[in-house]
């Protein structure tokens, strides 16, 4: 399961009462399916039982002096529902009259995209305070739906506000609009940020899926900056992520993060004993790859492979089907990834050697260039009986 | 069957069936479970805002005088 589906899940499950564990089957959908039916199961819940929703706004906004102590006796849920029905000038009057941990309850039930307006109607110190409090009741997953929400000075008042940098990654984990992370990320000074990425990979804080989330989603200069500062941890501290995502299967979402690091920080990530004593590690890695079409990021990382790994790889790859042989045989043309490739195939039984060499020839079709390029590279690898059986002749 | 209950589930989420199309992979039993999920939200929803109204006489009051007003 990756992290966005685990995300979006917590959200739905939430919204739903369900617990941690419920209906297990939704795992297996993709995280815009569970987002859809969180949309659309939240709309159907606003507009049941509307026109009393309706009712009870018109009556708030005729005795709005009344309405913060109506909002505790009705309780969150329903407040929440008559909200969204209430003029967002008016709904933000009563709100600043509401203490800011009851109106962190009632957020919970509340649809951001119906509060849009009000939301920019509270002030900043009052929106501080609800962010706060929802800290406090640890519901991160609405903090999470908010964030998006919050105009830039408001969210920097959240995060100024917010000292412990864990509390930030456990809310970043949650946001619905996951392509505004780098703009966060980049509202922390970058002392907060190198403070956010080794917290997180201390053992004492379970944090390694919210910074791995963080990592996945950031633009590659910070997937860069903050990937190296993980990456130059020593080995005991790498072998620890390498083991949780392999447990949690997490390698779509970190590949692309290990693919963005400095060369000399990849190098040494893909060359640690641990990846060449655990083959079922490269096996995933491999796999992931190609379910996740990482192969074109994946690639250039097997070209900085030394003996051991190599042989490993060439061990994993030799299993692959067809489909997938062709599919990284597509990216190898693209990338131009020649040399790794043939580097792979050479350290492979002969049988499949000539599998590969097959898909290569398949994918030149009559490009004869091309055909006498493979020709060549295939016989300094030392292909050439794999190149015969095959029949890759040049033209 | 499996496109018959999504088709079931898209109208009582009032979406069009191709905005669940992902929900096809599942077997009739889970979307039924799904369905089953909506429901009981639904009706924990109903059951909270009847008891809210329970509690809250005065607003009962006001909404009566709304009514006969």
């Amino acid at each position: 399961m990756s992290l966005a589906v685990r995300s979006e899940l917590a959200k739905l499950r939430q919204q739903w009462h369900l617990d941690d564990q419920a209906l297990p089957f939704l795992e297996q959908l993709p995280e815009t399916q569970l987002r859809e039916l969180r949309t659309a199961s939240s709309e159907l819940l606003f507009a049941q039982n509307s026109v009393l929703f309706r009712r009870l706004a018109k009556l708030a906004n005729r005795f709005s002096l009344l309405a913060p102590w109506l909002a505790k006796m009705i309780g969150p849920l329903l407040t929440a529902r008559i909200v969204g029905e209430i003029p967002a000038r008016n709904a933000a009057r009563i709100a600043a009259r509401v203490e800011p941990a009851y109106v962190a309850q009632i957020a919970a039930f509340l649809d951001p995209r119906r509060t849009r307006d009000l939301i920019q109607f509270i002030h900043k110190d009052y929106i501080v305070e609800v962010a706060l409090a929802l800290i406090e009741r640890r519901d991160y997953p609405t903090m999470g739906r908010f964030v998006s929400y919050l105009n830039d000075e408001v969210l920097q008042a959240v995060l100024d506000a917010v000292d412990d940098e864990a509390e930030l990654l456990r809310a970043a984990f949650f946001m619905d609009s996951k392509n505004r992370l780098s703009h966060v990320v980049r509202m922390l000074p970058q002392a907060r940020r190198r403070k956010v990425v080794l917290l997180a990979l201390d053992e004492k804080h379970p944090l390694l899926d919210e910074i791995m989330c963080v990592l996945a989603n950031v633009n590659f200069a910070l997937k860069r900056e903050l990937g190296d500062l993980a990456a130059a941890q020593d080995d005991a501290v790498i072998a620890r992520v390498i083991a949780h995502t392999q447990q949690a299967g997490l390698w779509g979402d970190l590949m692309p993060v290990v693919a963005s690091l400095s060369q000399t920080q990849q190098k040494r990530i893909a060359n640690l004993p641990i990846l060449s004593q655990q083959p079922e590690v490269i096996e995933s890695l491999v796999l992931a790859a190609d379910q996740h079409n990482l192969w074109l990021q994946v690639l250039p990382l097997a070209g900085m492979l030394e003996e051991p790994m190599l042989q490993v790889l060439a061990q994993v790859a030799a299993q692959l089907p067809h489909a997938a042989i062709e599919r990284a045989a597509q990216a190898v043309l693209i990338g131009e990834y020649w040399e790794v490739m043939f580097d792979v195939i050479r350290r492979m039984p002969f049988a499949k050697q000539c599998d590969f060499v097959q898909v290569l020839k398949d994918l030149s079709g009559s490009d004869a260039l091309l055909d006498a390029r493979l020709l060549a590279r295939a016989k300094a690898h030392g292909l050439q009986r794999a190149t015969d059986a095959v029949g890759l002749i040049a033209a | 069957m499996v496109d018959q209950a999504v088709d079931r589930l898209a109208a009582r989420l009032r979406r069009p069936a191709r905005s669940l199309s992902s929900l096809s992979s599942l077997s009739d039993e889970q979307l039924e479970q799904i369905e089953a999920a909506i429901d009981a939200a639904s009706s924990t929803q109903s059951k909270t805002i009847n008891e809210a109204l329970q509690k809250a006489w005065p607003l009962r009051l006001l909404l009566l005088g709304r009514a006969i007003q």
